[in-house]
């Protein structure tokens, strides 16, 4: 099999390279999942998970997705490594020069990708799961688990090439070689977390996808799991995609953030300054919920509230139904993000 | 092992009702499971008290023991649990009692909230049915009119929009905020004095979180509740609690008031616990977060020593002889900080277990 060809044109893409930093490139993908599936569900029914969202992963950065459920930050991720099929719009890799194996394009059209291109995507873009216990296979042992995904690898490797690899990337989780003959039930949800991301590296990916992969974690292991992430990023060169429901979280990890809410991007800021201030009404709803013992709890801000489901075609803006500057126009027209400020993006039509 | 029944003590001085007193003390509570493994020490010796009006936080990590004290308070543990010390309701022994009369009070002294609410909705119940239910459990002779007016007034109350035609509703169509909302509602049906809230918002998002704690401190205010709110999140029971408990492997390791225990956290534990959280507007690339190595003990092994020694950053071997006692400790309280004073009178000091002197800052 020859990749020859595949993908898109690579003319296209060096003009792209050139202008920007990007790694993965979304453009406005929106994901709807018909409800009429399964035998009791009603007909005709949508819900628009995604809808038209772009953004830039660069590479080398850390890009926090956060948003609360309902919000399409799953959704959006799954799409991205196309374990879910989006419905429109277009998601791109531009893997570094020496990722690339002969005869592949400069820029990879993961929307459009055959299979072969997107075995080797989602060999270099790896997702690990929030719950460690759901996604190991109980009867495997470590070994097995790190292993076992070598036949479906892409790019080939050695076995005794394999063999150090799997001890290294054990030693950088802070797991011990002796550990590979045990099973996933013999040890705790922290070392669990930390053997899902030993599978992730295994193959020398270039990108990680983490979602909330702390959030089902005490306290004490959370912080020894983004420590463990702080040391993975810096020592593979990682880029990683970090989505999480909890702000102080996403801020402290991420180089960026992309407020996502109903759906859509609502605030995208380098991360500094969204802590600082942040722009978008929903932005602020999110800061103000955010509990933390230094402050008094909020007064009653937006009000009684329910999170945004769209299950009939969206109009308007999704946070217009419990915004505080809500107008006419809201309920009409989506506000498109526009900058306000350097790399600050803000979808709303009453913020300059 | 001793039985249940064996172990429980005639109330305290009289059985009679005390109403100025705390409406709930807990001495010396420990409860164990009988496991295949052994028995699971789930909680070791826990005092706790509440006072009128105020809001016991108690905070811990998985495994600490903070729902299974809830649950013992509540009544809840079946026949076979192993259940020492004394709970208090209003000076009566609650562990003294029969089924009949602990079923009595449930609701109506002590009531509890817990963190799933959808979960605790009879699917085919409406509203207004599970409110008449419950109204009726104390009160056999109430009306139907006079069951749906109380129930409109108790929504009312938790904000719920449009009171009156929630009642006709089923818990699959309202929203998991409102269920929350409503499951306060019937906890408070029948006027408890003491409401337990379990990780209420823990399955709610942020901002729900926060129009539901809201409440609650609202309603704690309101009707003189002694709230007891139980949670994993540091921030959140800084926000509601006037009190903290600083739970660990059964054991309360650390106890004051709330402002006191984030100003000057004295037990290792919970000074690890806020280092180990990412405080706002901090970033990795300036500052790391402090690492508790390795993972709580095992409950049906309990070591005889500090449970958090093996984590603990200062431990010495001394740790492991014996559970420290809950003291002032050492250390002059407020040695350090203390000069500006950080508003109001004098704090006063938390309790903590740990045998190093002067741990301080």
């Amino acid at each position: 099999m020859s990749p020859q060809g595949r993908g898109d044109r690579a003319a296209d893409g060096l003009s792209d390279r050139a202008e920007s930093e990007a790694l993965i490139r979304v453009r406005d993908l929106t994901k709807v999942f018909n409800l009429e599936a399964g035998l009791f569900a009603s007909a005709g029914r949508h819900v628009w998970a995604v809808n038209g969202v772009s953004l830039d992963i660069r590479r080398g950065e850390t890009y926090g997705l956060v948003g609360e459920s309902g919000s399409g930050k799953t959704t959006l991720a799954r799409t991205i490594v196309q374990l879910v099929a989006h419905s429109a719009g277009g998601i791109t890799y531009l893997p570094a020069r020496e990722r690339l194996a002969e005869g592949f394009p400069e820029v990879w059209e993961i929307s459009r990708a055959d299979p072969l291109l997107l075995r080797y995507f989602r060999s270099d873009v790896k997702y690990v799961f929030q719950d460690p216990a759901a996604s190991l296979d109980p009867r495997m042992t470590i070994q097995r688990i790190l292993t076992s995904g070598v036949r479906y690898s892409p790019r080939p490797m050695g076995r005794e090439q394999l063999g150090r690899r799997v001890v290294e990337v054990m030693e950088a989780v802070g797991l011990r070689e002796s550990d590979l003959i045990r099973r996933p039930s013999e040890f705790s949800g922290g070392q669990r977390q930390r053997i899902s991301l030993a599978r992730a590296l295994v193959y020398e990916p270039v990108a990680l996808i983490c979602d909330e992969v702390v959030s089902a974690l005490d306290v004490s292991i959370q912080g020894q799991i983004l420590n463990l992430l702080v040391d993975l990023k810096r020592r593979f060169n990682l880029t990683i995609l970090f989505i999480a429901h909890d702000l102080t979280v996403v801020s402290y990890m991420a180089d960026r953030i992309g407020v996502l809410y109903g759906g859509s991007l609502m605030e995208e800021a380098p991360s500094a300054n969204l802590v600082g201030r942040p722009r978008h009404p929903y932005s602020q709803l999110l800061y103000n919920s955010v509990p933390r013992w230094d402050r008094p709890l909020p007064a009653r801000n937006g009000g009684l509230g329910t999170p945004f489901s769209a299950t009939s075609i969206p109009v308007g803006c999704p946070f217009a139904g419990r915004c505080p500057l809500v107008q006419e126009i809201c309920r009409k027209e989506k506000p498109p993000p526009r900058e306000i400020g350097p790399g600050h993006l803000v979808a709303c039509h009453f913020v300059s | 092992m001793p039985s249940r029944e064996s172990l429980g003590r005639p109330g305290s001085p009289g059985s009679a009702v005390d109403r100025d007193g705390p409406p709930l003390v807990v001495r010396g509570l420990s409860v164990a499971f009988p496991t295949a493994g052994g028995l699971l020490r789930a909680v070791r010796g826990v005092d706790l008290t509440v006072q009128r009006g105020e809001c016991l936080g108690v905070v811990g990590e998985s495994g600490s023991g903070k729902s299974v004290t809830a649950a013992a308070a509540m009544g809840l543990l079946g026949r076979d649990v192993v259940v020492e010390g004394e709970i208090l309701l209003n000076g009566r022994n609650l562990l003294s009692m029969d089924k009949e009369e602990v079923r009595a009070l449930r609701g109506k002294v002590i009531s509890m909230i817990f963190q799933e609410p959808g979960r605790s909705f009879d699917p085919i119940y409406s509203m207004g049915k599970t409110f008449e239910e419950t109204f009726r459990a104390k009160n056999p002779s109430i009306s139907r009119d006079e069951a749906r007016s109380r129930a409109v007034r108790l929504l009312r109350e938790v904000h719920v929009p449009q009171a009156e035609e929630r009642l006709s509703s089923f818990p699959h169509q309202l929203s998991g905020g409102l269920l929350q909302r409503v499951m306060i509602a019937l906890a408070l049906a029948n006027d408890p004095e003491i409401l337990i809230a379990d990780e209420p918002t823990t399955a709610l998002d942020v901002t729900i979180q926060a129009q539901i704690v809201g409440l609650l401190a609202e309603l704690q205010k309101k009707r003189r509740l002694s709230l007891i709110f139980i949670t994993h999140d540091l921030g959140l029971v800084g926000q509601i609690a006037d009190r903290i408990q600083v739970m660990y492997a059964g054991l309360v390791l650390e106890t004051g008031e709330a402002a006191e225990v984030f100003r000057r956290p004295r037990s290792p534990y919970t000074r690890s616990l806020l280092s180990a959280l990412p405080a706002w507007g901090s970033h990795h690339s300036r500052d790391s977060l402090f690492t508790i190595k390795g993972s709580v003990p095992d409950p049906t092994h309990p070591e005889p020593g500090c449970p958090f020694a093996p984590r603990c950053y200062l431990a010495v071997d001394e740790c492991a002889r014996a559970i420290p006692p809950l003291s002032s400790g050492t250390a002059p309280p407020a040695d350090a900080a203390g000069a500006t004073g950080s508003g109001g009178a004098a704090a006063v000091p938390s309790l903590y277990r740990c045998i190093i002197p002067g741990v301080k800052e």
